[in-house]
Order: structure tokens, then sequence, then C-alpha cells
């Protein structure tokens, strides 16, 4: 394997990361026993070793890895021919080569004999080529902290200041950095999952049962196009900004810096365990913020993750992922005070959250359940409106909180699109797959499948009509994708959020009573809007109360990682992903730049009568309409009050 | 730290010298500060890699080299300092080293006798084992089978650690970036430890810029690992920086002008590796990479000694001579290295001075006799080599410095030396040195039990000139 792309380096151009290339090369380039120094990628570590490098020693190393991008490879041997005879050189000449050899050496055998190698390398390792093997047998407490996987069944407070000590600490290192720098790991991250790949979705549905198509495309595809959007857009939105200073502040700057909180606390639900780990992972740790992550006991894909990251060059204590019981871990979890909390979750656990995470005043952000309407008027071709329908309804055996849980059908179309709608559904291939050739699994977990059993009796025992799935026996956990007509208030299938495969159906007459009904009196997540008619749409999508709208569409906000993600009402509040999903995770800091001098401000003591007239005439004058003589009257104005307050400042009040 | 504080010591230099000090103080109950340029690093965060190590735990990220690139040292920037990388080799000196520091200094307690009493302390202090010989490397025998072929003396060494598990195949050459299983016995493993449990301050990542002595209101510069600057104050100040550490601070500070002896002799005991090439393999670095130390009067008195060493392969690589195929070819042979270093003990003085950036600079050279001691050895390393069979010999591409020693020379005369008989800077009875830069001269053996011994009298004598504790 050769080593072709070349890493983002804090200290090196390309120019002279090529120069390293070319000049490793030459030094290490390779027999049938080892490899060469370009194959191994051990350059990705270069930065670790330039950190630490005096200022002077790094120039030197720079301008001689810029030289040899650009000297042809006879000259690069010659010139180690010389330095192998420095001896026989004089004084200067000789330290001259001799500080280029060791340099030169120094830089290129460091992380090549330290046996390190680029993520994902599978050649033959240094240290096995020259039968390096140093044995160190570690006892359990002697272990370095590798592991960042924290199992917490019983967690005493004890454990849980130790998780946030290490994050502080941890978090102290790349605080600092240049997001360019966070970036690289976000890069490495991608690489990481990309190779294990089938690996992942092994382990996704070994957890979560969902089909293997659900899982790479929901899980895989949407968290690579996560990782590519940071990767692109993170620099520009969490990079210093530069604001207006208005012409009253004259001679001052102001900006923008976008810092990191501190210690985020992750916690997330079981449907997607691998997309809502590492999106809001990444989302926090951009921003230079350590991570404590808690996945569902559901769920939780143990070790997976930590191994990512740890291929992926992440310290330990940079992300920790704690697992354990919800209400245990969850709530001891908060009360280590975590700067921010983050949780994508049901109402009632998000609930309990912001009143714990209230006694400390930690700030929180909420992606809570949603009861999302999907609103289709008579003017839409009926079969790719029934295509969305049957898809929003029963991706991930409707295990989605952007789910569609109430649909909603014009009158005129209403009976034809309900007969399509049925026959779609009962096309749909349900079992347990590992190939692809399932639409949809099973429920991931058992108290799902009594939750819809409990909203399923329920309603057939108030009258609802199944229009499929109706011989479900209400026990195994491949629930069937049901089409329920005749559903009314008091049915709890119309009050609760349903997490399966449930997809009431109503008819609607009007413009203004299909928003009323879409508009939910709780939730307020996604929604759909269907029509030929884009100014309708619009109209319609406006109208909804909701955080996100996909017009003619279905879930395909979320397919789109420039856009916000988050609800209103019940279904929660802040958003992630997209430009404003970087600010979930930072403070927002405001700095003014003035120039340190002997001019006082006009607004500072003393203040007296003639200074209140020149201030009241500015004020009058800059706000005013627009127009010459006012901008003369505040020039005049401002020049008075300036050299009214150097008077002021250097004979006192008169 | 809170504002307006006054320690009663200020201690520069957490390696050692430092920590043996601090100790004691912290004992005799008065209030110190323990400030330290590096990091610091648990059993459990220690570098695993050599890349990491040579950069995290050294000054410039690794090798600082003399003005003529001869040589290359190698200087500890740690808590702990050299007590975390170095091979933990504790050796008393004879009396020909004892000797010629009186000679050379004037001072009457450098005999063995009078040193005896503190030597008994440092080992105290610490664990001090002996390689059982059934855990002695291939590389071990060699040089044992050596010396007895040339008819040489050899003793086998003691070192400062508790307990390596060797049984289970550790290599302790793993622990030259920290001693993982903390059995080395590093000053954070020992005196440090009780420092902080009894009351000591320690900074870590913060260096010493400058110091000022207003008579008993002393001010400490440092500067942060962020790039920010901090003021400590103190009454009295220990310097255990270290012999370049110490002298470019205070040259830093102004005082070369008052002590001119300052950053003047400057001793390395400047050390040639060589590595003989074996049919069979050696695997230098496996087990307790080393066991023995030459024991031989005639080298004593031709001013080498040789040791049976080995480093990490980022360290061998660099002495390799040669780029390209050749390089890589012997290096895949690393496994079939043996290993022995001569150890000179200089007689040439080096000197360091700071530039205009207050960067120390490295100026030493090695004389004609100095030359010849190192040729001496390595000729006996050759016969050693050559005797049991190597097929072919290497030898390293330079020297390096690791027992760095000097540039504030103890002595009686304050024009050629720095710091007196009493510890204390020549003038200033607010700050003392004990560490490796009061060395008078080489005295070619090991130096950290000695640097021990002299941070234990010195603590005695610091206490009673200062009326702590008493
Ligand atoms: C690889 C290696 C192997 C060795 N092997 C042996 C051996 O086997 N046996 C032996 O006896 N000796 C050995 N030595 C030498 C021995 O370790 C040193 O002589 C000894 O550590 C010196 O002790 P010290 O207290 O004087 O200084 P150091 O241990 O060097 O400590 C000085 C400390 O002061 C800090 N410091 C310096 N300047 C400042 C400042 N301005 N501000 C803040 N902090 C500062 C440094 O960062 C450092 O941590 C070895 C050395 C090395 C490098």
């Amino acid at each position: 394997m050769t080593y072709s792309t070349l890493p983002v380096s804090k200290y090196f151009s390309q120019a002279q990361l090529r120069g390293l290339i070319k000049a490793g090369d030459i030094m290490l380039p390779g027999t049938e026993t080892s490899p060469a120094f370009s194959d191994t990628g051990c350059i990705d570590h270069m930065d670790k070793m330039a950190a630490y490098l005096s200022p002077d020693d790094l120039g030197g190393l720079r301008l001689l890895l810029f030289l040899f991008r650009w000297t042809p490879r006879w000259k690069i041997r010659l010139i180690f021919a010389l330095c192998n005879r420095s001896g026989s050189f004089p004084g200067p000449l000789g330290a001259a080569l001799r500080m280029l050899e060791i340099g030169i050496k120094g830089a290129v055998f460091s992380p090549y004999y330290a046996n390190l190698t680029a993520p994902g390398y599978t050649g033959k390792k240094v240290h096995d080529a020259i039968d390096w093997h140093p044995k160190l047998v570690l006892r359990e407490d002697e272990l370095p902290e590798k592991a960042m996987s924290v199992n917490l069944e019983d967690p005493s407070s004890e454990d849980i200041t130790a998780v946030y000590e290490k994050a502080r600490a941890a978090q102290s290192e790349i605080r600092d950095w240049p997001v360019k720098k966070r970036v690289e790991f976000i890069t490495a991250l991608k690489a990481v999952i990309l190779e294990n790949q089938e690996y992942i979705l092994d382990r996704l549905q070994a957890d979560t049962g969902k089909s293997r198509f659900d899982a790479i495309t929901a899980e895989i595809f949407g968290t690579l196009d996560f990782l590519d959007y940071l990767e692109k857009n993170a620099v520009k939105h969490l990079g210093d900004r530069k604001v207006p200073t208005p012409l009253a502040l004259m001679g001052k700057s102001s900006k923008v810096f976008f810092e990191p909180l501190g210690t985020a606390l992750l916690i997330s639900p079981w449907n997607y365990p691998f997309y809502q780990a590492i999106v809001p992972i990444t989302q926090a740790f951009i921003a230079g913020n350590a991570v404590v992550f808690k996945p569902s006991s559901a769920t939780p894909l143990t070790g997976l993750v930590e191994e990512l990251l740890a291929k992926a060059s992440f310290k330990p204590g940079w992300v920790q992922v704690v697992y354990g019981s919800g209400s245990k871990v969850g709530d001891a979890l908060v009360d280590g005070k975590p700067d921010k909390i983050f949780l994508i979750g049901s109402q009632s656990v998000g609930k309990h959250i912001m009143k714990k995470a209230a006694e400390h005043l930690i700030p929180v952000e909420l992606e809570l359940g949603g009861k999302d309407p999907m609103v289709v008027f008579d003017d839409v071709n009926i079969d790719r409106a029934v295509a969305g329908a049957v898809w929003g309804a029963f991706t991930t055996t409707g295990q989605s909180c952007t789910s569609v849980e109430r649909l909603f059908v014009h009158e005129n179309i209403y009976e034809s699109f309900k007969e399509t709608l049925i026959r779609e559904t009962q096309k749909l291939v349900q079992k347990r797959d590992n190939d692809g050739s399932a639409d949809i699994g099973p429920m991931c977990t058992r108290g799902q499948v009594e939750a819809i059993a409990a909203q399923v009796a329920d309603a057939k025992e108030k009258g609802a009509v199944f229009l499929t799935g109706a011989d479900w026996d209400g026990d195994s956990d491949l629930v069937p994708p049901m089409i329920v007509e005749g559903v009314t208030p008091d049915m709890l299938i119309d009050q609760e959020e349903n997490f399966g495969p449930l997809l009431p159906i109503y008819p609607f007459s009007s413009e203004s009573q299909a928003i009323n009904l879409a508009n939910d009196p709780e939730y307020g997540l996604s929604a759909s809007v269907w029509s030929k008619d884009l100014k309708r749409a619009d109209r319609v999508a406006r109208a909804i109360y909701t955080g996100n709208v996909s017009i003619n569409n279905v879930m395909l906000t979320e397919g789109n990682h420039a856009l916000p993600f988050g609800g209103v009402q019940k279904s929660g509040f802040g958003r992630y992903k997209g430009e404003f999903g970087f600010y979930a995770f930072t403070n927002i800091k405001a700095i003014l730049v003035d120039k340190d001098s002997k001019k006082m401000e006009a607004n500072w003591f003393p203040y007296t009568p003639k200074k209140y007239q020149i201030f009241s005439d500015l004020t009058r004058a800059l706000y005013s309409p627009k127009s010459i003589v006012n901008f003369v009257k505040f020039a005049i104005s401002g020049l008075k009050l300036e050299s009214y307050v150097g008077k002021l400042a250097k004979k006192g009040r008169d | 730290m809170e504002p307006f504080r006054i320690f009663d010591f200020i201690i520069v230099g957490a390696g050692i010298s430092g920590p043996f000090i601090a100790d004691e103080l912290c004992r005799a109950g008065a209030d110190c500060l323990l400030i330290e340029a590096g990091k610091k690093y648990t059993r459990k965060t220690y570098p695993t890699n050599g890349l990491d190590g040579n950069s995290q735990l050294y000054w410039s990220g690794g090798l600082e080299l003399g003005h003529d690139c001869k040589l290359a040292f190698l200087r500890p920037k740690v808590v702990g300092g050299g007590s975390i990388v170095n091979q933990a080799l504790v050796d008393r000196f004879d009396a020909d080293a004892w000797n010629s520091w009186r000679s050379q200094s004037g001072v009457d307690f450098f005999n063995v006798e009078d040193m005896a009493p503190w030597y008994d302390k440092a080992e105290d202090a610490i664990e001090i084992q002996e390689i059982p010989a059934k855990f002695r490397n291939k590389n071990a025998e060699i040089f044992d089978q050596g010396f007895k072929n040339m008819n040489y003396q050899n003793a086998p060494l003691r070192r400062a650690q508790s307990n390596c598990r060797l049984e289970e195949g550790n290599c302790c050459i793993e622990c030259l970036n920290g001693c993982r299983l903390g059995s080395k016995q590093s000053t954070p493993e020992t005196v440090l430890k009780t420092a902080l449990e009894n009351g000591l301050t320690l900074v870590s990542d913060t260096e010493v810029i400058r110091v000022e002595d207003n008579k008993g209101d002393i001010r400490v510069l440092g500067l942060e690992k962020g790039g920010g600057e901090a003021i400590f104050r103190g009454r009295h100040l220990v310097l255990g920086g270290g012999a370049i550490g110490n002298a470019r601070l205070l040259l830093n500070s102004g005082f070369g002008k008052e002590l001119p002896h300052i950053g003047k002799g400057f001793y390395c005991h400047p050390q040639f590796m060589s590595f003989g090439v074996y049919d069979e393999k050696i695997n230098s670095h496996t087990g307790a990479f080393q066991a023995f130390k030459s024991d031989d009067t005639g080298f004593r008195k031709e001013g080498f000694k040789l040791e049976n060493v080995y480093a990490g392969p980022e360290a061998i690589a660099l002495l390799v001579p040669d780029f390209g195929l050749p390089h890589q070819e012997a290096m895949e042979k690393l496994s079939h290295f043996a290993c022995i270093e001569v150890c000179t003990r200089d007689t040439h003085p080096g000197r360091i001075k700071v530039n205009r950036k207050g960067k120390a600079l490295i100026r030493k050279v090695q004389n004609e006799e100095d030359r010849r001691r190192q040729d001496k050895g390595t000729r006996v390393i050759e016969n050693i080599f050559k005797s049991t069979n190597a097929r072919e010999i290497i030898h390293g591409r330079f020297g390096i410095g690791l027992h760095l020693m000097g540039c504030c020379a103890m002595g009686t005369d304050p024009a050629t030396s720095v710091v007196s008989p009493d510890f204390h800077l020549h003038g200033h009875s607010h700050i003392f040195a004990a560490d490796s830069s009061i060395f008078p001269n080489a005295p070619g053996i090991n130096p950290s039990l000695t640097i021990m011994a002299m941070s234990k009298r010195a603590a005695d004598a610091i206490l009673k000139q200062t009326n702590y504790g008493q």
C-alpha cells in the first residue's frame, strides 16, 4: 500500500511534507523485509514531534524540507554522501553537514522506527521488520489510559468525578488548537469508518436488528456525509470572525471567537445508535469540547465507538463512553456538572434531565420525539407520494423520531391513495437479513414491542380499522407495518408518539383544515407537504409549527447536513448540524479591541453640563436621517467632544 | 498561586536534586514550591513510543547539539528529570573521584569518609537491586565473556529499582520513556511523593526564565506552557535545573558578571556506542538490558569505562552510519546487535553560554587527551567483540552527552567556582544548589547517586543556615 495522501499539518506546508517524503524514501527506500518510509504513513505523526521542537530547530527543519522538495534526487543523494564524510571537512562546513545529518535523520527515523503508521495501514510494521519486541507485562491497574470506555452499572460519585476530571484534563489539550487541526481527526475518522464499514454494520445489526440497507443508508452514509460536511465547513464557521465597528467607536475593532464550552455530556437513544453517537460527538469535538457520551443501554454497541475513535488517533480523554442504565448513570453524569448537555431521546427523559440540569444551571439542548404529519394535496403524483409515505412511515420499522406518524390526504384522492398505499405496503419484505434483502427488520427492543401492542389493542377496542397488519399477534418483534383508519382523539395512538410501524391515515377537505390538523398541540419536529403547486406548499410549510419541513419529499431535511435540525414545543429546542449546529457547543465570545493610549473615552467620568450638551448634539446628528448636513454636524460635535475630553483629562473639571 | 504568597523555599527543577532537597525541607516543616518546566506524568501516562518519548521528555524535542555538532546532548525535561529517563545505575564515587574534586575545589568534605553517611541516607531513600545472574541477557553475556577473554575486570550493576518482575519477561528498555511498572526509583516514585505528602506545592509545565535576589526577597519569573508569565516569591531559592539549566538561568538573570565562572567547567562523560553484529540473534533489548559495568583499575587509570548498554531503535538508527539501502539492511539485523559503550572521563571542560534570545549554547570539544581515552576504550570494545566472534563492528556516528555536569562548580574561591562549600552561591546566602551543576570536574562514575547524597547533605546545611525546623 502506498500512502499517497499527505496529512494536514499544523507545522509543515504540503511542499515541506513532500520534501520529507522524498528525503525519507531516499533514506528508507524499503527492502523486501522493511517498508519504505512513505509506505508506512508515519508522516502523519510529524506534528507530534514538531510540537516540541524549539522555534529555531523547527525553522531549520522546515527550510531543509522545503529545499528537498525542489532539489533533484541525485543532488539529495550527493548531500547525504557528503554527510557521511563530514569528518573530512573543516570546522563550520563539517558542523553544518553533521547538523543536517542529525536533523534529517531525526525527522525521518523517529516516526519510522517508533513504529508509527497511518490509520488503516495494513503493511508490515517496522518493528516486525527489525524484530523489535520488548515486552512489558502490565497488571490491570498499570495499563496505560487507553480504554476510553467506562462501565458504570452503579456509579459512585468518585467514578463520575474521575470521568469529568479526565475530560477536563484532556480538553486542555484540544481547546487551543486551531480548528484545522481538529479537522484532521475528523478526516482520519472518516477513513476509519469507511474501512470498517462491514464490521460496523455487523455490530449495528446485532444490536438493533434493523435491516442492513436501513443501516447502511442512515447510519453509515449519513455519518460519513456529516463528517464530510464538518471537514469542509468547520474552519469557515468556527474561525475567528471580524464584525463591523460603528463610527462612534472609531479606532477600535471587533471580533467574535468561537470557543469550546468545556465538557459536553451527550445522551443518545437506541434507534440510530451509530449515527447518533458519531454525529453529536464530532459536532462537540470539532468545537474543542471534550465529550462524555452515554449510549442507550438497549443498543450500546459496546466498545465500537471507542475502537474507531482510537484508530483515528483520538486520545483517551477526548471522548469517553460511559455505559450503564439511563436512570442511574444519566442522572449521575448530569450531577457531574458538564458544561453542556445534549440529549436525543424521549419527552419524559428530556423533562427529567432538564429538571436535573436546572439545579446546576447547565444549558441543555433537547432533541425529542415528534408526531410528524404528512400532508398530501390532490394535485400530486399518487404513486410517488405513496412511495414516500411508505418509506417515511416504515423505514427502520417506524422507529425514527421523524417517522411519518399521521398521514393527511385530500378527500379528492383519498380512496385511490389509500388503495395504492395498502398495495405498496403489502409488498414490503420484512425479515432478519444480513445481505441487504430486507426492507424492514424487527423492532429493536422488547419495550417498544409492548408499547406498540398496547396502542394497537387500545385502537382496536375503540373501533379503529387496521387496513394492513391486522393479524399481528401483539408479541412477535417482527411488528408488521400497520395502516390504520378511523383513528379518534380518544385513542392512545392519536395521543402518544409511536415508535413503530403504525400509520394512521385521515382525510381533509381544505388547506386551513390540513394546517390545523397538522399542527399538533404538543409536538413540532418535522413535517412534509406534498403538492405540485409550490406556492401552496410554501404557504403550508410556513404555517406548520415544526422545526423542519420537507416539500414533496419526506424526512429529507436530515439528508442535507448543511441544514439545521431540531424541534419546537415538546419536540425539544436548540439546533444541531449545519452552520447553526456549530454554535450548539460553542461559547460565542465577543471581543472588542482598543489600543493602550492616553486617550479617555467621552462616556467616562467626569460628566459636565458642557459635555452633556456636546454629546446630545452628537447623538442627534448621528441618528437623524442621513444627510450631508447631519454628517458635518456629527463630525463637528465629534471633534469638539474629543478635544473637550482631552482637556478634561489634562486639566480636570472646569 | 495565591497572590502575595511568599514561600520559604522556591526550588527550580524537579529532577533528582530538586525533589531530594524539597523532601528534606518539607519534612522540616518549611513551605516549599517546586517549579518544573516539564510535564508531570504518571505510570499510566508515560509516552509509549520512541517518538513521543524523545519529544515529550527532553528539552528541544530530543537532542541538543554542541557548537561543532560532534556531540549530541540529552537533557531531560519532565517532573522527575533524569530519574525518569535514565538507566538508574547507582554508584558511589571512589577515592580517586573525590580526590580530584577536592584538589580542584579546595572543599574538604569531598572524601570517601565524609560522604559515606550521606550516601547511606541517599541509599535509604530508594530501593537498590543487583540484576540477578539468571536475568542477564545475551548482550550481557557477550560483555562478560569478552571481559573474561581479555582478562579485564567487570562487576554486576546496581540499579535503583524495586521490582521489575523480570521473571515475567519484562524488558527494562521500555522504561527509558518512564517506568510504567513503577519499579524504577524515580523521584516521583520516591522522595517527590513524600514531599508532596508533606505539603510541597508542585507547579509543572512552567519554565523559570529569571530569578532575582533582593536579599531575602526572591522573585522568580516563570513562563507557563500557554505562553503566560507567572511571578513567584520566596525567602530562599534552590537551583536544581541541572548543569545547563542552572547555568542558563543564572546567566539569563544577570549573575554572570558577578560570578564569572558560571557556565564554565562543563563536563558530560562523552559516550560512544559501538555495535558488534553476530550471526546469531542477540536480542539486546530484552530483559534487564544492562547487567554489567567495567570494574577494571586499568581502565580507570586510562580515564574511561565500558558499559553494557542498549537504546531504542530510533536512537540506534541515528548512530548507524549511512543512508538508503545500506542503512536499512544494517537495521534489519538489529536483533543481531550486541552493544558496548565507552564512557570517557573528560578532562577538557566545555562552556555554556546564552545567546540574545536566552537559548543555551553548548561549546564542548574533546581535546587530544579526551579523544585518546575514547580511542583506547573503543579499541578494547573492538577486541571484546572480536574475541566473541562478531562478524562486523559498527561504530556510532557521534558521541552522546547524558551526564551533564558542572557550570556552577563548587569551590572555596569565588574566582574559580560558583557555589560555596555551604551550598550557596558565592555572595548570595539565599540561593543554593546541590545538583549536577556543582560538579567541579568529571568523576568518570555515574553521577546520580552522588547527586542524591550531595542533595541530602545540602538540605541539612540549608536547614541549619536558614534556621528552619530547628
Ligand atoms: C538517558 C540517560 C541515562 C542516564 N543514565 C544514568 C545512569 O544510569 N546512572 C546515573 O547515575 N546517571 C545517569 N544519567 C544521568 C543522570 O540522570 C543525571 O545526571 C541526573 O538526572 C542529574 O540530576 P539533576 O537533578 O542535576 O538534573 P536533572 O535530573 O536533569 O533535572 C533537572 C530538571 O530541572 C528542570 N529545569 C531545568 N531548567 C529549568 C528551568 N529554568 N525552569 C524549570 N525547570 C527547569 C529540567 O526540566 C529537569 O527536569 C542518565 C541520563 C540520561 C539522560
